[in-house]
């Protein structure tokens, strides 16, 4: 793993970290600004295939920056769970891979506002993401208000994520009693 | 808890059977918040889908698994149909254990004790021969790997159990195993690697056009696999064939008999939940009755698994997160038959076929080697290929058997038979 970044805390390994990070918040700004989100249908116009393109073009390099940064941090979680630095990370991480989901929701629910084959004879960058297309399509027809699925995700961290945390907590830290009969 | 699960495979029953008694008990114990987390999940998934529009949480997640009801229908009959096989194979390991009828902490138990063992760099060995023999492009991505340190092997405290492939770069992959000196590791190194494999096809393209499903995700695992396991078999000894036969069908049994009573479980389970919560007494009530549909009276009744919903963490993340475990096997193995009828037109076809998995669905995907899996044929194909193991594990049980009834210590029976354990 020497060969990815010399360590976790690492200058070579925080200065990543913040690189990812703000190009993340560049992107949210991004979408704020072009009015990426849900939207009643939107027509291909130029502007339209040009903001498909940045948006798409800089959440690939993003999510391919944000792989390396997970599997280096898993890696070293997996194979010494005592290690703290490595706890630290991952939960940095999370609060990082919390934001990029935001990116993608938002993604979907414009995607499904666009003419998806409209877009595709005017952009080879969308015809190659052909199958991305449909899935948010499909996603789009199926969220709720921006203000519902806004909320159902904020209350998930009180609501089923606590649940998951409930269930991993006792599940992993329960004793067992073992009468060795035998 | 995991130490106390672990002893499933221990060779000595009655050890098995307190292990498995404290494990129930303590589950018992702890089933009250455990219920309440399982409803409050399935509670807010059965909102959700249905306030989204989603006939049903099923629905919802067969979309995101690029598969649609036929074909899990069709996979799911074809399955039920074989489980006379498995039962098969269940019986067949009763009596290489000596037992009347399997319970459920002999599901894992070992069936022989005189495996040969096996060196890291044995097994390694092993998988590269195996691979060189489908294409040079496998063989040079995993001796990559072995070079290049992309594995970490070795079995120790605070490390994590089990094995996982994760992709990091570009094409290269890091790999966890945990080493054991048996020919599980082989399979379970070649599993691995065939994931590195897939991830190292996927790299010509971007993350959001490589964004495969879980139904697809062990597509190239199973078959590399396959293809190490069957290399191994033809080149083994008779103990080793049983050991390496069984620890193929126990995994077989739990992807596709388990996968089919947690599919049941999960089904009853949302049925009931969208009506109000359901204590305890119905989750084992529903999960028995689960395991007596797949698992049948092959299995002792009294001796089934009624906390297997607080035991697996998978009731615990998306809706039916069992069913793309039975897909992914039995596409790979429905694969792995094809690339055994015609291997040439095969290794022209696999890696397109790879690289397609993010952008195609299943059924288009499967269409390229003329496999309809919205049809019951292909999946009862693949199932052959199960039962044909099955009825090879029942001539190596005869077999085993047959020599330990045969005169012992001291003869030239004996003699030959721990030569032979020794030597593997």
């Amino acid at each position: 793993m020497a060969a990815v970044f010399p360590g976790l805390g690492s200058g070579p390994f925080e200065s990543e970290f913040a690189t990812v990070s703000n190009r993340i918040e560049a992107l949210i700004r991004f979408l704020d600004e072009r009015g990426i989100g849900a939207r009643e249908r939107v027509r291909t116009t130029a502007a339209v295939v040009a903001d498909f393109e940045h948006l798409v073009t800089e959440h690939n390099e993003i999510l391919d920056r944000a792989r390396t940064l997970a599997a280096y941090i898993h890696c070293h979680l997996t194979t010494d769970s005592r290690d703290d630095a490595a706890q630290a990370a991952w939960s940095r991480f999370q609060r990082l891979s919390s934001r990029l989901s935001i990116v993608g929701t938002r993604q979907s629910a414009w995607l499904g506002s666009l003419n998806t084959e409209s877009l595709i004879s005017r952009s080879e960058q969308a015809a190659s993401h052909r199958m991305m297309l449909r899935t948010a399509r499909v996603n789009a027809a199926h969220m709720m208000s921006s203000g519902e699925e806004e909320l159902a995700s904020e209350l998930s961290l009180t609501g089923s994520g606590s649940w998951v945390k409930l269930y991993r907590s006792v599940a992993s830290q329960m004793r067992v009693r073992y009468h060795l009969d035998s | 808890m995991s130490r106390i699960r672990a002893m499933s495979q221990h060779p000595d029953r009655a050890l098995r059977r307190d292990a498995y008694r404290a494990e129930i008990e303590a589950w018992e114990h702890h089933a009250a918040p455990i219920a309440a987390a399982l409803n409050g999940i399935k509670g807010e998934e059965t909102i959700l889908a249905r306030r989204r529009g989603w006939m049903s949480a099923l629905d919802q997640s067969l979309f995101e698994n690029h598969i649609d009801r036929a074909s899990l229908d069709a996979m799911m009959d074809a399955a039920t149909s074989y489980f006379p096989h498995f039962h098969r194979y269940l019986a067949a390991k009763a009596r290489s254990l000596g037992v009347e009828r399997l319970a459920w902490y002999d599901l894992s138990a070992p069936v022989a004790d005189g495996d040969r063992s096996w060196t890291y760099s044995e097994a390694s060995e092993v998988v590269l021969e195996g691979f060189a023999q489908y294409s040079s492009r496998l063989h040079d991505l995993a001796f990559r790997a072995f070079r290049e340190r992309w594995i970490d092997a070795s079995s120790r405290p605070n490390k994590q159990d089990g094995a996982f492939c994760v992709g990091l770069r570009r094409d290269e992959s890091r790999i966890l195993i945990n080493f054991r000196p048996t020919a599980t590791t082989i399979t379970a190194l070649a599993h691995e690697l065939g994931h590195a494999y897939h991830s190292a096809v996927l790299s010509e393209l971007r993350p959001l056009q490589r964004q495969y499903p879980k139904t697809l995700a062990e597509t190239a695992s199973i078959f590399c696999e396959t293809l190490v396991r069957q290399h191994v078999l033809d080149h083994t000894s008779n103990t080793d064939e049983l050991v390496m036969l069984d620890s193929t069908l126990q995994s077989h049994v739990q992807q596709v008999v388990d996968i089919a009573s947690r599919f049941l479980f999960e089904q009853e389970l949302f049925e009931r939940r969208s009506r109000q919560d359901v204590p305890v007494s119905q989750l084992v009530e529903m999960m028995t009755d689960a395991q007596a549909k797949t698992y049948g009276e092959v299995l002792d009744p009294a001796a089934r698994h009624p906390y297997m919903w607080a035991a697996k963490p998978h009731y615990y993340g998306p809706a039916f997160y069992n069913y793309p475990y039975m897909f992914g096997l039995l596409f790979g193995l429905g694969l792995y038959s094809r690339y055994e009828q015609d291997p040439g037109s095969f290794r022209r076809d696999y890696d397109s076929l790879l690289l397609a998995t993010g952008s195609e669905e299943a059924a288009e995907l499967a269409s390229r080697f003329g496999i309809d899996i919205r049809s019951s044929e292909f999946w009862t194909g693949s199932l052959d290929t199960i039962r044909r193991e099955v009825d090879r594990f029942e001539a190596a049980v005869d077999r085993s058997l047959a020599r330990s009834a045969a005169p012992v210590a001291g003869t030239a029976g004996g003699r030959r038979r721990k030569k032979e354990q020794a030597q593997g």
